[in-house]
């Protein structure tokens, strides 16, 4: 199994007026891959979208489509299809119209067999018997499967979307979500999917792109990114985290540690960053995954634990969410628990919370992100 | 490394009109300006040069001193009158009628678009000694011989004052409907009678549109010509007429030139205080 | 004994006198126009009268050879120097907005500097010019002359709504393989063209009413009708000028009704 790579960035940097948009971010894609770039507002994935789709013009860095430079090809030169965040459906035309566009722009088959693609295109996504209506007579759903016909259609060497589930309520999200999915996979098409969503990403992607303030943070597969976060940024935009600061007690063997948490107990900790020496009295950021967060009701024998306070329970349907708020340290900490929690943790009952050390991931402090834990 | 590609042309697209005006618009004035400097040969025929002959005359001449004061007076007072009118509107227009303001606004383009013509000459048939208003007033009694409204300032003031409403409307009303009502409400809930919430809230911060309005009120008024010329006589003749009067009787081209220069000249030197103090991005959108 | 006046009553004599000083401005807005229309019905040129109700003035006009040729000379301008005005003031917005150039406010300022300059020094300077370059008055010269004088309309009309166009529609048209010049064609001029047909109607109106420049650009065989109406008024007062007023006011205000209802469809869809 062969992997071609059809898109490469390399070293792209980018700037509006005095802010670097883009910093310096390399990436491959490969054929048939649904590649999702993600971050906050803010961090340039939109700007990488459109540097690659030809709208925007590198300051830096080379963009290469199927090993070319596509720098001086124009956008309408590039064999790409984009579907934009707003959709951008024609309005003085029909929806079949607006289908067939692109084919007539590129002149890819004689009259009837674009009216004919276009047809089919239109079935693809559900909408056999609109061809005739207008857009803005359609829902936001509607419009969005149009967008995809018009691009799909053209058959491109890479399908490029632009936050297209924005709009939608959440159910029509994650119906769609699954449509694309399935789509890509009849198709095959290389996708490049731009989105905020982390849980959007994870689901439907290949491989994930993260991206914070116009520098590249990882790439990789989305459950290699969920366990193993290279950064605390990254560990703490996807899934729920807590972001816990913490002094270096003891440092172990194979990147273990022990940490001093606020308040004065210890816990067991990972380095996850391997090849980063850290010493006894480093400031550094311990990552704890919601779900990983163990609760007793008495203190533990066979590890460190601490004392909490539960301060608030919010029901989830499949989890419970606890707030726990740290006794003498003031740190809130969060815990996802299946199902219903046992019934000794109710509101301001007290808890003993602990972790394994493989669960707790520490991150030199530099690289802390600040933190939205409510205190 | 590999090359951009090619920046939008907007030069291009501007190219066609910027030339047009530059040849119908720019190269007129300047013409303007050189026969300003010329003189007049008996005979008709036309020496450029560098005489100030032309403008030495304005200044000496009483007659042309007193009717650049009086276009200076008129357009003052027609635009004072104009304001007192137009504001109420314009405050009533922003932020008082609700259901009928769309009607009120269309109602305000009829007589903005008609043509000056009509509006002139209907104050003609208005104004007359035997006219609307005059056999109006002697059918009720309320006098015994007709008025003389017509062909005196008055008749150029209210003329005037008639044409230019909407022009002070509009500037005066887009402030007034980008104003924050919840300054007034603020005012209000501190303690403010409505009076003093207007005069210190609505007022100063409506004085950009009102200025606006002013000014293109005070040009207009000032460089007017129609009006003058259909309502008013030769005791009340404005800065244009005496320039068409060179152009088309005296044939005088020079001077006439010369005392277009005067006009624009205080026109140019009005925008260019108004620039100072408010900018002039605000006159285009009042214009239009 | 004095009535309590309470604030809310004084607030609503306020009202009361505001609502009463606009109805005041209204009507005398209204006036001479209504005035103007009624007259034109009546015998005598300055006297409504009611029970003498007459067509007699029109049935003048429409068999008054040079106001029906000054009425049709003035259409024709019309169409001419709109259609002039027009291509030249959207070159001009699309300049101004889609350009990326410094210096944009001097290049508003000279492209709506015919609206404050009056216009009676506009007149005699394109007059200069025409007699410098010796081109003979007549229709060319009333073309040119107008479409100086309604460019920055078109420019004003056709920018704002440009300002607003969703550029995306436009890299949707690149994304799918349209060059710049097709997409201009299938795509941007279409959703402009309400806007640009309603600039043509607003530049007809601008030309067909235009007295002052017309005065010096004409000619006595080339004349439009606001010309004529003027020496007429000028020199010999005849009862027709009201039915010729209510003519010019109901082709006026036609145009305008047009170009409001290209906008509510526009605002509609």
């Amino acid at each position: 199994m062969s992997r071609e790579v059809i898109i490469e960035l390399a070293g792209v940097s980018k700037r509006f007026g005095n802010t670097l948009a883009v910093d310096d971010v390399s990436f491959t894609v490969d054929r048939g891959e649904f590649c999702t770039l993600l971050g906050p507002s803010g961090c340039g994935k939109t700007t990488l979208l459109r540097t690659i789709a030809g709208f925007e013009f590198p300051d830096e860095g080379d963009v290469r489509i199927a090993g070319q430079s596509c720098l001086d090809l124009p956008a309408h030169r590039r064999n790409l299809a984009m579907v934009f965040q707003g959709y951008a459906l024609f309005p003085h035309r029909t929806v079949l119209q607006n289908v067939m566009f692109g084919l007539r722009m590129r002149k890819l088959g004689s009259p009837i067999e674009i009216v004919d693609w276009a047809r089919g295109a239109l079935a693809m996504v559900g909408l056999e018997g609109f061809e005739d209506r207008r857009p803005q007579q359609l829902s936001g759903g509607q419009q969005q499967r149009v967008a995809l016909a018009r691009a799909l259609v053209l058959k491109p060497e890479v399908l490029l979307l632009d936050e297209p589930l924005g709009a939608l309520d959440l159910k029509l999200r994650k119906t769609m979500r699954y449509e694309l999915k399935r789509l890509q996979h009849t198709t095959g098409i290389t996708t490049i999917y731009v989105t905020h969503d982390q849980e959007e990403a994870m689901s439907m992607s290949d491989k994930v792109i993260v991206l914070n303030r116009g520098r590249l943070e990882q790439v990789g597969r989305p459950e290699d990114i969920y366990r193993d976060p290279h950064s605390a940024f990254v560990g703490d935009f996807i899934g729920e985290s807590n972001l816990i600061a913490a002094t270096v007690a003891d440092v172990g063997p194979d990147d273990y540690m022990r940490v001093q948490l606020p308040g004065g107990t210890t816990a067991g900790a990972r380095s996850a960053q391997a090849g980063i020496q850290t010493q006894p009295g480093d400031a550094v950021t311990v990552l704890v995954r919601a779900e990983s967060v163990q609760l007793s009701a008495s203190p533990r024998s066979d590890g460190d634990c601490f004392a909490a306070v539960v301060s608030e329970r919010s029901f989830l349907g499949a989890t419970t969410r606890l707030y726990l708020k740290a006794e003498g340290a003031g740190h809130v900490v969060i815990a996802d628990v299946a199902g219903m929690p046992p019934a000794w943790a109710a509101t301001g009952a007290r808890a003993y919370v602990g972790w394994t050390p493989d669960a707790a991931l520490a991150y030199a402090s530099a690289s802390m992100p600040p933190t939205d834990n409510p205190t | 490394m590999t090359s951009r590609p090619a920046p939008p042309t907007g030069w291009a697209a501007l190219a066609p009109p910027l030339a047009w005006l530059g040849v119908f618009f720019l190269l007129p004035m300047i013409a303007v300006f050189a026969y300003s400097f010329a003189l007049r040969m008996p005979g008709g025929a036309v020496m450029f040069g560098f005489a100030t002959a032309n403008y030495a005359r304005i200044g000496e001449s009483a007659l042309y001193l007193w009717t650049t004061l009086r276009s200076l007076r008129i357009a003052v007072v027609v635009t004072a009158a104009t304001l007192l009118v137009s504001y109420p509107v314009a405050y009533y227009l922003a932020l008082v009628a609700a259901r009928w303001r769309l009607a009120l606004f269309v109602l305000l383009i009829v007589p903005w678009w008609s043509s000056i013509l009509v509006k002139n000459f209907a104050w003609v048939a208005l104004l007359a000694d035997s006219g609307v208003i005059n056999r109006l007033l002697l059918q009720l009694g309320l006098i015994d011989h007709p008025l003389k409204l017509l062909y005196n300032e008055i008749a150029v003031v209210i003329g005037l004052v008639h044409v230019l409403i909407p022009f002070m409307v509009m500037p005066i009303n887009a402030v007034l409907e980008r104003l924050d009502r919840r300054l007034i409400e603020a005012a209000a809930n501190l303690g403010s009678s409505p009076l003093r919430a207007f005069l210190e809230v609505v007022l100063p911060l409506s004085l950009p549109g009102v200025a606006a309005g002013a000014l293109l009120t005070f040009i207009l008024a000032f460089g007017s010509f129609i009006t003058p010329a259909l309502l008013g006589s030769e005791r009340t003749l404005m800065i244009a007429n005496l320039i068409q009067a060179q152009f088309m009787e005296a044939f005088d081209w020079p001077f006439g030139a010369a005392l277009s220069m005067v006009l624009l000249g205080l026109v140019l030197a009005l925008l260019v205080v108004f620039n100072r103090l408010i900018g002039l991005d605000r006159l285009w959108k009042a214009a239009r | 004994m004095s009535p309590r006046i309470t604030r809310r009553s004084r607030g609503a004599r306020a009202r009361t006198a505001l609502r009463l000083v606009v109805g005041a401005v209204y009507v005398f807005l209204f006036l001479p126009i209504v005035a103007v229309v009624l007259l034109s019905f009546s015998e005598n040129i300055s006297v409504i009268d009611f029970r003498h109700f007459t067509l007699r003035w029109y049935q003048h006009l429409f068999t008054d050879e040079p106001i029906l040729a000054a009425l049709r000379f003035s259409i024709e301008l019309g169409v001419l120097a709109s259609a002039l005005a027009v291509t030249l003031g959207s070159l001009a917005a699309f300049g101004l907005v889609r350009g990326r150039m410094r210096g944009k406010t001097a290049l508003q300022a000279a492209l709506y500097a015919p609206l404050v300059v009056p216009e009676i020094i506009i007149a005699i300077a394109l007059l200069i010019l025409f007699v410098l370059l010796r081109i003979p008055r007549g229709m060319i010269t009333l073309i040119v002359g107008h479409s100086v004088l309604i460019l920055p309309y078109v420019v004003s009309i056709v920018s704002a709504r440009l300002y607003g166009f969703d550029r995306s529609l436009e890299e949707a048209a690149a994304n799918l393989g349209a060059t710049p010049a097709r997409a201009l064609r299938e795509i941007t001029l279409p959703l402009m063209m309400p806007a640009i047909v309603g600039a043509a109607l607003i530049a007809f109106k601008v030309s067909f009413d235009e007295v002052v420049g017309s005065i010096f650009w004409a000619t006595s065989r080339d004349q439009p009708l606001p010309v004529l109406v003027f020496s007429m008024l000028q020199y010999e007062l005849t009862p027709e000028v009201n039915a010729i007023g209510t003519v010019m006011l109901t082709i006026t205000l036609g145009v305008l009704a047009a170009y409001q209802l290209i906008e509510w469809r526009r605002r509609s869809t």
